[in-house]
């Protein structure tokens, strides 16, 4: 009980000095109060406008993580199996991983429309952590078993669900855990910087043009609770991947 | 049925610097089982792991196993923990039928209220049991037993023998084992391998 109280007394000692801070401030505009932050939310909840533009941004950056995922995976199993994709990725990985997202995103801007460029950023900055994430999974087989696999001549299709993507999958959760919040911060950046019409990081940007910090709080809280919540529902999918599995369906 | 013996000719091995088999030569006779016994680290699981085409010999040759099915109960179990003992027999079967991987099961002593929890929650004998039945319920041609009956406890032992004895039945097979009664048992032809790196004596 008393550790399941700990971090609501931790939220509420840290709101305590947002509130504290906010009054200190006395000015709105440089530094709103969290119940005008929760005012502003209860405002923007109710339009239609607040939700098509969460829509629109998650439709794009969930886009953007999906496709990493997929092409993550992908490319790491194509990487184990064969050197030569190893020895052409690795670099290629280590330079998007270690380049500033803004750098990207304005490469990206040159090239695409900002209502593509969050998708795009997402999916750049994701990529690496899944790679990297699954090619240390496949790695970490247990070799026994897929000794006893090939022994027993098993299907190349059945392998990979009873034993395969068992032992990547808390690699590949794990990669899904970062990606997440990657791919938010990575995307919303790009919304702001495109300017991108009708998503989260236009209102962010209009925050900062109309210095008005309760829009800027108010819509900060909205990023980290969409984080939070497609986190929480990609590992509870993920969660409920072994007792499906049966390697052996007919 | 396997028409041919299986023969080592002059089989070496070695892991690096380290001589396991030197010119090993021996004889599988055609649906029989070769008991092979002698002193541990003598490389009586090389031996066997070379049989099984999980490595090569680093010269001579293994005749007469190409285009063999295989099965084997190796010495650890390499079982998926996840899924339960049904799953790990279905996993080989070329047809995944439910129902002769529960059958196989029964035969070889696992009770049916252990049939559908995943492997991580049997016990060691019971887990034994779900290795050797994933082994015999393939009808391999080619068989290898490394100490197939460790963990087994004296109870259940001969029932799980006696099935073992059966389904080799038209099989060849090594029995990797320290135990002359489990040989005998099996009606198996007895070699050793002795000295390091090891030889047939």
């Amino acid at each position: 009980m008393r550790r399941a109280i700990r971090p609501v007394l931790a939220a509420l000692f840290w709101v305590a000095v947002w509130q504290f801070a906010a009054w200190s401030v006395h000015k709105d505009f440089l530094l709103a109060s969290p119940f005008s932050v929760v005012a502003r939310l209860g405002q923007l909840g109710i339009t239609a406008d607040f939700w098509a533009t969460v829509g629109w941004s998650l439709g794009r950056i969930a886009a953007g993580f999906i496709a990493a995922a997929v092409v993550g995976a992908l490319s790491a199993a194509a990487a184990v199996r064969f050197r030569a994709v190893d020895a052409l990725l690795s670099p290629l990985i280590a330079t998007i991983r270690s380049a500033p997202v803004v750098s990207f995103i304005i490469l990206l801007l040159l090239w695409t429309d900002s209502s593509s460029l969050p998708m795009y950023t997402s999916f750049l900055m994701v990529l690496p952590v899944m790679y990297a994430n699954v090619l240390e999974g496949i790695k970490y087989r247990d070799r026994s078993l897929i000794e006893a696999a090939a022994v027993f001549s098993v299907p190349l299709a059945r392998r990979v669900r009873a034993i395969d993507i068992p032992a990547v999958l808390p690699f590949f959760a794990a990669a899904c855990r970062i990606g997440v919040g990657l791919a938010w911060k990575s995307g919303v950046a790009a919304e702001v910087i495109g300017v991108a019409n009708g998503s989260i990081g236009e209102q962010l940007y209009e925050a900062k043009v109309f210095l008005s910090s309760v829009d800027l709080f108010a819509w900060t809280v909205v990023i980290v609770a969409l984080s939070v919540v497609c986190e929480k529902l990609v590992l509870r999918l993920l969660r409920s991947v072994p007792g499906r599995m049966d390697g052996a369906r007919p | 049925m396997t028409a041919s013996p299986i023969i080592f000719q002059g089989v070496t091995k070695r892991y690096g610097d380290h001589p396991v088999l030197a010119g090993v030569a021996l004889i599988l006779e055609p649906d029989s089982v070769t008991a092979l016994t002698g002193p541990n680290g003598v490389g009586k699981t090389t031996l066997a792991r070379l049989l099984l085409g999980l490595e090569a010999p680093d010269s001579g040759f293994i005749a007469g196993v190409d285009g063999l099915r295989r099965a084997a109960v190796f010495q650890e179990d390499r079982l998926c923990a996840h899924l339960d003992a049904v799953a790990n027999v279905r996993l080989v079967l070329d047809r995944g039928h439910r129902a002769s991987a529960e059958e196989e099961l029964a035969l070889a002593g696992l009770g049916s209220e252990h049939l559908s929890k995943p492997v991580s929650e049997l016990s060691g004998g019971q887990r034994r049991r779900v290795v050797i039945a994933r082994a015999m319920t393939v009808r391999a041609p080619l068989v290898v037993l490394d100490e197939p009956f460790t963990g087994l406890d004296a109870d259940t032992k001969p029932a799980v023998m006696e099935y073992v004895r059966e389904r080799l039945v038209g099989s060849t097979a090594l029995l990797i084992t320290h135990d002359p009664a489990e040989a005998e048992f099996l009606g198996a032809r007895v070699v050793t391998l002795q000295y390091s790196p090891g030889i047939i004596v």
